[in-house]
């Protein structure tokens, strides 16, 4: 069966970083939106309604724990799967970002397999919606 | 007229306070106020308003004697909106800490800076290479292909490197 494409947000403000996950993510069959700071996230995220978020931790204008904060706070997106990406593998920075409501934690450098993987199984579980 | 540049600093607040500064004053002074280099030393030790000012004397060098500007009222302005943040600048505590501006123990933030700086382009090219061997519709000739598995092993050598050294900086200040 054909899959459906998928729309994800990918939230990043380093270009080549964004033009790296676009890649990889087109390659596996989705389709890229791209916020560079985590205002134009939460703006994005409510405007297009994504079927999963991948935020880069450390943004502009709002950090991307803020960013998911403020996402969580709108009810249609409170079950939108959030993959928070950083470089940093603390305990201390996944607790938090699991705290601010992220579903997940991968750490960069990014391996494609583990964030297929990642992504499959949140796509299973939460099968996008129709736009309203 | 000479453009200006921000000069490349060791840390993520300075960089935040640099790129600030900058686009103020691009702002104000949108007359071919461009960027130049930096030769002063590291940030770390310049309050904003003295960076401010270093930054507005190489864009008027001749009138450095005096205040410059199109830009009176520039430092108050400047010093207000970057301590006390508004939701113009609305720099968030991660990324300028309160005390970046005297910087006394910012050897951590000195280290993540730094780390963050070297890591974000390795994770790049590592992320591209994976992308390259991966890309079914335009695949790598054999030759190719082992010139990309060679970039990103090397890539992921130098990564690990880099963890370590930072890891190692990290326990010898903790000693």
């Amino acid at each position: 069966m054909k899959r459906e494409k998928k729309v994800f947000l990918v939230v990043e403000d380093f270009e080549d970083s964004r033009f790296m996950m676009r890649r990889l993510l087109e390659m596996a069959g989705y389709e890229v939106l791209e916020a560079s700071d985590g205002e134009q996230a939460v703006k994005i995220a409510v405007d297009a309604r994504p079927a999963l978020i991948l935020m880069d931790l450390s943004l502009p204008k709002l950090d991307g724990l803020s960013a998911t904060r403020e996402i969580r706070k709108k009810r249609v997106l409170r079950k939108v799967p959030i993959v928070a990406v950083s470089a940093h593998d603390s305990p201390q920075t996944r607790a938090e970002a699991l705290a601010a409501g992220c579903n997940e934690y991968v750490t960069k450098p990014i391996d494609f397999d583990i964030l297929n993987s990642v992504l499959d199984r949140y796509l299973n579980d939460s099968p996008s919606r129709s736009s309203a | 007229m000479k453009p200006f540049q921000v000069r490349a600093v060791s840390c993520d607040a300075c960089t935040g306070i640099a790129r600030r500064a900058v686009d103020y004053a691009a702002e104000k002074c949108p007359d071919g106020l461009g960027l130049r280099q930096l030769s002063a030393g590291p940030l770390e030790k310049l309050s904003v308003s003295r960076w401010a000012h270093e930054l507005i004397k190489l864009r008027f060098p001749r009138r450095s004697h005096r205040t410059p500007w199109p830009l009176k009222g520039f430092n108050k302005r400047f010093e207000n909106d970057i301590v006390k943040p508004t939701t113009e600048f609305s720099p968030t505590p991660t990324q300028i800490p309160h005390d970046a501006l005297t910087h006394d123990q910012s050897v951590p933030d000195f280290l993540q800076g730094i780390s963050h700086e070297m890591r974000t382009p390795l994770n790049v090219i590592i992320g591209m290479c994976q992308f390259l061997e991966r890309d079914r519709k335009t695949p790598l000739s054999p030759l190719h292909r082992d010139a990309v598995d060679r970039m990103e092993r090397n890539a992921r050598t130098l990564l690990h490197s880099v963890n370590h050294l930072i890891e190692e900086l990290r326990n010898n200040k903790a000693r």
